[in-house]
């Protein structure tokens, strides 16, 4: 089933007095239920105004949106999506209880149901122990999580998360992420969230959208788009003999540490070859690393190989 | 109505950490304290130039509480996007922008009441106290409030579609054209499109009744009805303005 659907939706905003910039351009697609979607794009490309304009903030010029069948200003569409903004901000003088009774409230939940809520998302977002602390005093990890769990309260069936990594340390990206796989473990949802750290997108999603100026260029699934590239491996090795240096001494790259070399290497039979050369000469493996490539190599670096595959993504 | 009395209760605490508020709070106490003093320097009439100080210092305090408060409250929301994960629940824009007013509303009569008790208190120090005085007094600050009542409604209805800085000014224009709109019929234009402006903005001169309290006179009971159902058309007419912007125009956050 369809769960989110966008026909041919255009949204232009007025550029001085006459001229109008089109951020989002003719587009279409359709979200199934339960799937886990990143939509990706570089700053402009028309991914926040594409949320925005599902949770009704902006009306489409063109165009029809669905989500779970109706509009985006119908009641019964709001109860049914959990928002997660770009830069969440709270009243700072509530505390995180207040902030999800407060929230709950507006999503219309009350009393023992509320408060049994608010006690598991706590948990769940691991914020049980500052329930009782301003938001003034969290830091942006903490108010993401807290957004996050208002995002939950109403145990939405879609949840739309604009950005979620943005402005987090590695750890709290990693936080976050692992908190996104969780939440699709314990509910069945359909997660749509935008991003350009593009590495999460691959961790987390099964399929893309890529947008660009304001056009669909491409949805697929991410194994799709990463396929047709050629397998590459980092091989970190020790103690490798001389005859074994000369055979690869191009492809050798000595490390700072002593008697330790790498080797970048392409696909898997160049990986078997200097595996079986290795223990032959006695040399003992230290690290073996896949480099596949990330979506940032094939999306936003290579220009060439995009144009290979005929999608027009940079 | 429970979402709305949430919003309302919110922006309650929400004005309660406000510095502005405390600062426009102080300024008003400072001047009811002060204008005992403030009379003293004058050569006769002392006690009405005293009360008549009180009351305008209440007036301009009100006024300042309802275009900057209301500005900071209802901007705010939208230029920092915390308004994005408040309307992304099943909640009308009316509801948010009616709840925000009415939270406003209850802490602006909380400072009337306030003051007024503070004004009666202050006055009762040093002259004489009538029963008809008191209640010329609560007369004037009710009407006091009803005028920012008006106010804050129009602020609202700006603040749809406009800027902090523009909101602010542009209230503050409703404000004097409000009170001085025959001295700008005989300086400016004269004209008809005056003469339409005139009929479209709220008479706020309608609930000046300093002068009269001071005197101790009360404005008849019917009087005080029929200003207050004016004042409610009024507020409602803008909020009614200011919730139709507010739910057709696209939010950026």
């Amino acid at each position: 089933m369809t769960e989110i659907e966008f026909i041919g939706v255009t949204k232009e905003f007025a550029s001085g007095l006459w001229r109008k910039k089109t951020a989002v351009n003719d587009v279409s697609f359709g979200i199934e239920a339960g799937a886990v979607v990143g939509i990706l794009g570089a700053n402009g490309s028309g991914k926040s105004t594409s949320i925005k304009m599902m949770l009704g903030f902006l009306k489409p010029t063109r165009g029809e949106i669905r989500i779970g069948g109706k509009g985006p200003y119908d009641f019964h569409t709001r109860k049914m999506i959990g928002y997660l903004p770009e830069n969440p901000r709270f009243q700072k003088f509530l505390k995180a209880g207040e902030v999800l009774r407060y929230y709950g409230g507006l999503a219309e939940m009350k009393g023992a149901e509320l408060s049994a809520r608010i006690d598991s998302l706590l948990e769940l977002v691991g914020l049980k122990h500052a329930q009782r602390e301003r938001v003034a005093g969290f830091s942006k990890g903490m108010i993401q999580r807290l957004a996050i769990a208002q995002s939950l309260l109403h145990s939405p069936p879609v949840l739309i998360f604009d950005e979620p990594m943005s402005g987090l340390d590695p750890l709290g990206r990693r936080e976050i992420r692992h908190l996104i796989q969780e939440i699709k473990k314990q509910m069945p949802v359909t997660i749509l969230f935008s991003s350009h750290i593009l590495s999460d997108v691959e961790l987390l999603c099964q399929s893309v959208l890529l947008l660009k100026a304001g056009r669909l260029t491409r949805q697929c699934s991410v194994s799709e788009l990463l396929s047709g590239e050629p397998d590459q491996y980092r091989l970190v090795a020790k103690d490798v003999g001389e005859s074994f240096r000369k055979r690869f001494g191009e492809k050798t790259q000595q490390l700072p540490e002593p008697d330790h070399v790498a080797f970048d290497l392409t696909g898997a039979e160049e990986l078997a070859l200097v595996l079986a050369e290795l223990q032959h000469s006695g040399g003992v493996v230290v690290s073996l690393t896949s480099l596949r490539r990330s979506l940032e190599d094939s999306l936003f670096l290579d220009r060439r190989s995009s144009t290979e595959k005929g999608a027009e993504l940079l | 109505m429970n979402k709305l009395l949430s919003i309302a209760a919110t922006a309650v605490r929400e004005l309660l950490y406000e510095r502005v508020f405390y600062i426009l709070l102080a300024f008003a106490v400072v001047g009811v304290v002060f204008s005992n003093a403030l009379g003293e320097l004058t050569y006769a009439d002392q006690a009405k130039l005293s009360l008549d100080f009180m009351l305008a210092g209440t007036q301009m305090s009100l006024v300042l509480f309802s275009i900057f408060v209301g500005v900071g409250l209802f901007q705010r929301e939208l230029t920092s996007g915390s308004v994005a994960m408040i309307l992304s629940k099943p909640l009308s824009r009316a509801t948010f922008l009616l709840g925000k007013f009415l939270g406003q509303m209850t802490v602006q009569a909380l400072v009337v009441v306030a003051l007024c008790l503070l004004t009666i208190f202050m006055w009762s120090l040093g002259q004489g106290m009538s029963a008809n005085l008191v209640w010329s007094i609560i007369q004037a600050f009710y009407l006091c409030y009803l005028e920012s009542v008006v106010l804050a409604a129009v602020t609202y209805a700006l603040a749809t579609f406009s800027g902090s800085m523009t909101t602010g000014a542009c209230a503050l224009s409703f404000f004097f054209l409000g009170h001085y709109r025959k001295t700008f019929d005989l300086t400016l234009t004269g004209g008809s499109v005056w003469g339409i402006a005139e009929k479209l903005l709220p008479n706020l001169e309608l609930f000046n009744v300093k002068t009269l309290a001071t005197y101790a006179f009360l404005v008849p009971p019917v009087e005080v009805f029929w200003l207050t159902v004016y004042a409610a058309v009024c507020a409602t007419l803008f909020l009614l303005m200011g919730i139709v912007i507010f739910r057709e125009r696209d939010i950026p956050t």
